[in-house]
């Protein structure tokens, strides 16, 4: 990961790829763009998908395979590091190509896999296994009767604009993103442009935050510029810690230097000189993807005084938060930038007038300012295409939960989330029915499948009274528990909550602990335990209302969502869970109660010695039985059983 | 103060308390906790209370004030991990170790934190020992695991 | 601007840009609050204060919400009512439930908001455990169990105080006030002014209790118990009783302390006014372009223990004197043996005093055998009110009765001593007194009176001039002292205490109330002043032969307290 040092011929040609108003013209330039896009290449090339979902992996063996295979072969290779595509359900994805034909991507692939496929390959024979497509690039021969990558039903309906190059490109080399076209956008706007015309740009896209609230970016710009200050800042809020969403993490890590220059556009645009990224201190590799992205683009002189010649001077800081799921509020983000506790406090004032140290201060999330380079190189009309009218552009979606492919999309507003679950995400992983969708994490709201119809759009959502978020979406099929699952998050806004307003912390401790009641089995001994569940049941709901409507920050008000959402839904469910005790998810902890099949015991005896408890009773080679009186549900019979002889009721 | 202190606190400038943050990272990466003199040492350099420093250091996820265990284990508290029940694991853990999130065992073999999500999404439940990550937790993998510390 | 709103359907004039709940106020509409401080940023973090804006989904805290033109607003509409109620329910869930053994009493702003709400049962079940008191302080006692986190502490240790001994701690529901490392209050910054006790709405903060010491002294026949009253306690404990501040009650107080069992009862006000005598000696004698650092002079126990930790290079600049209290008690326990025939360990000096510092520098405290300079016990004011309640006095039923002659005189100015600026002012009447042609600016309800946190006086004679200057919390010392080196200010001393206005609105003093009963005390300080007017002449300063008080024993007194930190 560490940056080699550019040579000055390469720099000269970067500057020009940059700086030259055609590089295509201009045939060195071409032939470099050319080679640092890697459509003509000499050797052999490997690309190795290096981002946080494949750290699991064995990525280094893969490489050494190929090392070694090299090796054996006498075949030169090359390895490069890129991001990830997006699909993190196939990981490792490895991409292979060979000079003069388009780059194969495959996945999962194993470090044994690897001398076979690339025996094949550089024999121009393409194994099939595990293939996820072709990339096809200009001057490349194609392969015959193998798909392009974009056909395969993860990225087929995809609007890949800010995430057209994560996978693509290595995240690691600022080449890369220049030879793709990075930073022209910037160079032109501050040589040939004012602030103020670009924010004309940026109104005309309607580009709406990214965070959840949807509000409208050219309104907080332009009170972050006409705000009279002799600094600004600019934050870029990378501090992803919604429980469900990893969108932004893979964003960064496969494709920094499209945020920087995000950030840099938008420092111009209103006037800052000095703009910080906050990332989480626990994303390893995102950090050090953002610091090698800052380092290279100060060496290229990006950042720093009179950058370009230009005369516009920034200074561009990576601080690592951490960790509070808190600061995702810009607020408490602002109060944890100035050294203190990540505590909300009352807007306004906003913090596009007083924020950081008082000064103004334009804070998006990462997502957001990565549009901004879209917005101003291809023009507003041209951004407003995609999208809805309300909400244009593109939104980046994770999915994760029980879904067949996880990963991350990226549609235009307006795409259906039934399209986004059942033909991106290829419905639940194991074919079950699908029960529900949490939309939007632990502020999120459940969506039954009989409203997949609805159209992933900021507007609709609001008229649906829905919370679009942050874009996680989590898939809940029939083994899922929705009461169990809105009982883990409001116990993660109970640790997370800043623990100042009383409603948001006090309220999700007693909602967290009704939940806990409903969901694990009544131990005899305890008498009121049962008025208890009831008098928290009744009491819930308001509870719940008092939260949302008296918390003090975003975190408080909608901490409830899934609750009120899920007690609508799934009332049966949750009428079951307290009037039956039994959770029909068979998740709820404790809840479960377990019998001998007797056919299949045989007496192993394994059961009786693991028993926590003592409540299995029988001798070796006897059939058991569990007596359900001392049994508290905890499953461990059911794990060790290597007969399938213990059923779950 | 002692000059392990002075050198690390010199790189940042005095008494500037936005810079408490790093100082304390700096700490926690050195050490892996923050050594109680130190809270003393930065309330005199940035010119604050000593108490505001250990309230923010006590707030974050990432400072701790003792060593944590030999094997510090980290459970993915996402919310992939919670639907394919990482609650068994951590209820499981719970009970294997003794101990609370947070705490350590008596004996400074193990400790256990919740963290949010690792990343591995595809492979939940996750956990990760001491930076080393777990794919596909169930609760009897979990005990082999624990045991195969126990016994090294 | 003018403008006009809608609260509670009728129309109300108020100002546009304040704050919702100082324009309810002035109106007359009551809006509970809990976390809110008068003259302190608003914090938001209760949530009590929540009212009803129309157009808004949310309900807004109208402590930190500003008024908007043409706002309506509902203060107690159904919703805002529930919403109020059930904080209160979370509150009270989290709670120790142990109110009919609590210091706090009728005190209780929980207990009396959740009277006001009608909270007549525990919505939730109650979970958290009881949790570990930190009795660490020989001043201080903090109960966790019963911190509702509201921050008034925090605030008041932060921005008033200048301390910082309190923080939140951890965050989400594991959320509580701390010290630092969790060490508890004496190993903190803390100075043990107890301000915090002061703006605490529960009993989670209080005072160590010497009571059953108290109680058991005067049960002791072999005991000699006698009774020594600061100024500020005067002029307060009336208010328990509804009596006003001032003389009067002063000597019905008299008599309920004797009826209760001391033997003998003293004001302190003739030490003050001894050691004014002496520091005025010092300043007669100062050469004025000796230094250009203020000396500071400070009866007052917390801001020796503020300079000592935090300020360790003022401690120099302190004047070498001992505070009256501990001359009085050296006195009084001599002369009680004297009178009395018994051994010094058989006197026991009690302390009625509005501070809770006080509490630190008792033999009680410091486990040392009652003989040297200090008291034996501390009461604070409000510890004397649960005396005189436990012995059954009726007030309204005595009679006044003086308080013992101490030598022949009682004090004059020595009174004065309870209220910032109070000890320069007698330091100028003696000054004046000894140098007639003194000039004295200043003098009486002049510049050192009134509620200021800063005041200033000059006084020229023998050719010198001397700018005097009272201070009192911390914060405003702080900010005065660093104003004065910014600029090359010379000032010569520097009168500095703790709490605000001084003695009067001391930690012992009354929970409640606070600030409605300020200038009455204040008031009945200074009628008890005018009646006696004037300063004891320099014969009434000299004591007899058997009990005169060596330099030694007067200087170097200040001998700072062993800080562990």
């Amino acid at each position: 990961m560490e940056t080699p040092r550019m040579s000055e011929e390469l720099r000269d040609g970067l500057l020009g790829l940059v700086t030259h108003q055609q590089p295509e013209s201009d045939q060195a330039l071409r032939f470099l763009g050319r080679t640092l896009r890697r459509e003509r290449i000499e050797t052999l090339t490997v690309f190795i998908d290096r981002t946080t979902p494949t750290t699991i992996y064995s990525i280094n063996l893969i490489e050494e395979a190929v090392k070694q295979w090299s090796v054996e072969n006498q075949h030169p290779s090359e390895i490069v590091e890129t991001g990830c595509l997006g699909l993190i359900s196939v990981e490792p994805v490895v991409g292979i190509q060979v000079p003069g034909r388009a780059r194969l991507y495959y996945g999962p692939v194993e470090p044994t896999d690897i001398a076979g496929m690339l025996n094949a390959i550089t024999k121009q024979v393409v194994p099939e296994e595990n293939l996820i497509g072709q990339m096809v690039m200009a001057g490349q021969q194609p392969w015959e009767d193998i798909p392009d990558w974009k056909k395969h039903p993860f990225f087929i309906n995809q609007e890949r604009s800010v995430t057209s190059l994560n996978g693509v490109i290595n995240p690691c080399h600022i080449s890369d993103y220049i030879a793709w076209g990075g930073y022209r956008t910037f160079y032109n706007s501050i040589r040939n442009y004012s602030g103020q015309e670009l924010m004309k740009l940026i109104e005309q896209s309607g580009l709406r935050g990214r965070s959840g609230s949807g509000f409208l970016a050219s309104v907080k710009w332009a009170k972050a510029a006409e705000t009279t200050s002799d600094k600004r800042y600019v934050l870029c809020n990378a501090d992803e810690s919604d429980p469900g969403g990893y969108m932004h993490r893979i964003l960064v890590e496969s494709n920094p230097h499209l945020i920087l220059e995000g950030i840099m556009l938008a420092a111009y645009i209103i006037g800052a000189n000095h703009a910080i990224i906050y990332t989480r201190s626990r994303y390893r590799m995102a950090v050090k993807r953002i610091q090698c992205a800052l380092s290279q683009a100060r060496e290229f002189g990006l950042i720093g005084q009179d950058i370009l010649h230009s005369g516009f001077t920034l200074d561009i800081q990576l601080k690592r938060g951490p960790g509070a799921f808190v600061c995702g509020e810009e607020t408490a983000l602002i109060s944890s930038l100035e050294g203190k506790r990540g505590s909300p406090r009352t807007r306004p004032p906003y913090p596009a007038t007083s924020g950081l140290f008082g000064k103004p201060t334009l804070i998006h999330n990462i997502e957001t300012l990565a549009q901004v380079p879209m917005i101003i190189g291809k023009g507003p009309d041209n951004y407003r295409q995609l999208g809805t009218p309300g909400s244009s552009g593109t939104k980046l979606f994770s999915l994760s939960g029980k879904i067949k492919r996880l990963g991350v999309v990226e549609v235009p507003f307006g795409t259906s989330l039934g399209e986004v679950i059942n033909s991106m995400g290829g419905g639940t992983r194991n074919g079950r029915p699908a029960k529900a969708v949490l939309l939007g994490g632990p502020s999120g709201k459940f969506i039954p499948v009989s409203k997949f119809d609805i159209q992933l759009d900021l507007d609709k959502f609001n008229e649906e009274n829905l919370v679009l978020g942050s874009g996680s979406i989590v898939l809940l099929d029939d083994e899922s528990c929705p009461i169990n699952l809105t009982k883990n998050m409001m116990d993660f806004i109970r640790q997370e909550s800043c623990g100042k307003c009383i409603p948001c912390r006090d309220g999700s401790k007693r909602i967290m602990e009704v939940l806990s009641l409903i969901s694990s089995r009544s131990t005899p001994e305890n008498k009121y335990e049962a008025l208890d569940r009831f008098k928290g049941v009744t009491g819930v709901l308001e509870l719940a209302e008092v939260m949302q409507s008296t918390s003090l920050c975003g975190l408080g008000k909608c901490a409830p969502n899934p609750l009120i959402s899920g007690m609508e839904l799934f009332r049966e469910e949750l009428e079951e869970h307290v009037f039956d005790r039994t959770c029909r998810a068979g998740v709820c902890l404790n809840m479960r109660s377990f019998l001998v099949d007797p056919v299949a015991c045989n007496g192993c005896n394994l059961c009786f010695v693991k028993c926590p408890e003592k409540a299995i009773i029988g001798s070796p080679r006897q059939v058991h039985y569990i007596v359900d009186d001392l049994c508290t549900g905890c499953g461990k019979c059911f794990d060790v059983c290597k007969f399938n002889a213990i059923l779950v009721n | 103060m002692s000059t392990e202190f002075v050198d690390l606190l010199k790189k940042f400038p005095a008494g500037r308390r936005e810079n408490l943050i790093p100082i304390l990272q700096e700490f926690q990466d050195l050490h892996g906790f923050i050594p109680e003199p130190a809270v003393a040492a930065i309330a005199e350099y940035l010119e604050i209370p000593a108490v505001k420093i250990y309230s923010v250091a006590t707030f974050y996820n990432e400072f701790r004030f003792n060593a944590g265990g030999r094997y510090h284990f980290q459970v993915c508290q996402g919310i992939g991990c919670q639907v394919d029940s990482s609650e068994r694991i951590r209820s499981e853990l719970g009970r294997l170790l003794e101990i609370e999130p947070g705490e350590i065992t008596g004996d400074g073999w193990f400790s256990l934190e919740w963290v949010p999500c690792l990343g591995v999404c595809q492979e939940a439940p996750v956990l990760s020992v001491n930076g080393e990550l777990y794919a596909k937790m169930t609760p009897v993998r979990l005990k082999e695991l624990v045991d195969k510390f126990r016994n090294r | 601007m003018m403008i006009e709103i809608e609260v509670n359907g009728r129309k109300i004039k108020t100002q546009k840009g304040e704050l919702i709940l100082d324009t309810l106020k002035a109106n007359g509409i009551h809006v509970p609050t809990l976390c809110n401080l008068e003259g302190f940023k608003p914090s938001g973090a209760c949530r009590i204060c929540v009212v009803e804006v129309e157009g808004r989904n949310d309900l807004v805290p109208s402590c930190s919400f500003f008024i908007e033109e043409s706002m309506k607003i509902q203060t107690h509409s159904a919703r805002v009512i529930q919403a109020r109620k059930t904080i209160l329910e979370l509150l009270l869930s989290n709670h120790d439930d142990a109110c009919l053994s609590c210091d706090r009493g009728r005190w209780c702003k929980l207990h009396e908001l959740a009277f006001e709400l009608n909270v007549t049962e525990r919505k939730f079940g109650r979970t958290a455990g009881r949790k570990k008191i930190d009795n660490t302080s020989q001043a201080i006692i903090r109960d966790p169990s019963k911190c509702i986190l509201c921050s008034r502490c925090v605030r008041v240790c932060e921005e008033l105080q200048h301390v910082a001994a309190l923080d939140f701690l951890k965050r989400g529901s594991r959320t509580e006030v701390g010290t630092v490392l969790d060490k508890g209050l004496n190993y903190s910054s803390c100075i043990s002014c107890g301000q915090c006790i002061q703006v605490c709405p529960t009993g989670a903060l209080k005072e160590k209790s010497h009571l059953d010491q108290v109680g058991a002294l005067l049960q002791n026949k072999d005991k000699v118990p006698v009774a020594m009253i600061d100024p500020a306690v005067f002029a307060t404990l009336g208010e328990f009783f509804g009596y006003k501040a001032g003389p009067e009650f002063s000597s019905i107080l008299i008599n309920a302390l004797k009826r209760i069992g001391f033997q003998k009862v003293y004001g302190t006000g003739w030490g003050a006014e001894y050691q004014a005598g002496r520091l005025a000696g010092i300043l007669i004698d100062k050469n004025p372009d000796e230094n250009d650092t203020p000396l500071i002079f400070s009866e007052c126990p917390s801001v020796v223990r503020y300079i000592s930790q935090s300020r360790p290079a003022l401690l120099s600049r302190l004047v070498p004197l001992k505070p009256a209290n501990q001359i009085m008690a050296h006195l009084l326990r001599e002369l009680t043996c004297n009178q009395t025939g018994k051994s010094k360990s058989d006197v026991s000096i009690v302390y009625l005093t509005s501070c809770t510092a006080s509490k630190n520098e008792t033999t009680a405290a410091m486990r040392i055998k009652g003989s040297g300079f200090l008291p034996d016990f501390s009461l604070t004011t409000r510890e004397v009110y649960r005396l005189i309640r436990l012995y059954g006095i009726d007030v309204e039923s005595l009679n006044p009765e003086f308080q013992e002659d101490f030598f022949g005189v009682g004090a004059k100015s020595g009174q004065l001593g309870a209220i910032s600026g109070g000890n320069i002012e007698m330091l100028t009447r003696i000054i004046q007194a000894r140098i007639p042609e003194a000039n004295l600016s200043g003098e009486k309800a002049g510049k050192l009176r009134g509620i200021k946190d800063v005041k200033e006086t000059t006084c020229e004679f023998n050719g010198k001039k001397l700018t005097l200057a009272s201070i009192s919390s911390i914060t405003q010392f702080e900010n005065y002292y660093k104003e004065i080196r910014s600029k090359h200010r010379k000032v010569d001393l520097l009168e500095v205490m703790a709490c605000q206005h001084g003695c009067i609105n001391g930690g012992g003093q009354p929970c409640r109330g606070a600030e409605r009963n300020l200038r009455n005390r204040m008031k009945g300080v200074l009628e008890w002043d005018d009646r006696f007017s004037g300063i004891m002449t320099k014969d009434h300063l000299d004591l007899p032969s058997d009990l005169i008080l060596n330099d030694e024993d007067c200087q170097a007194v200040f001998s700072p307290r062993q800080i562990t930190k």
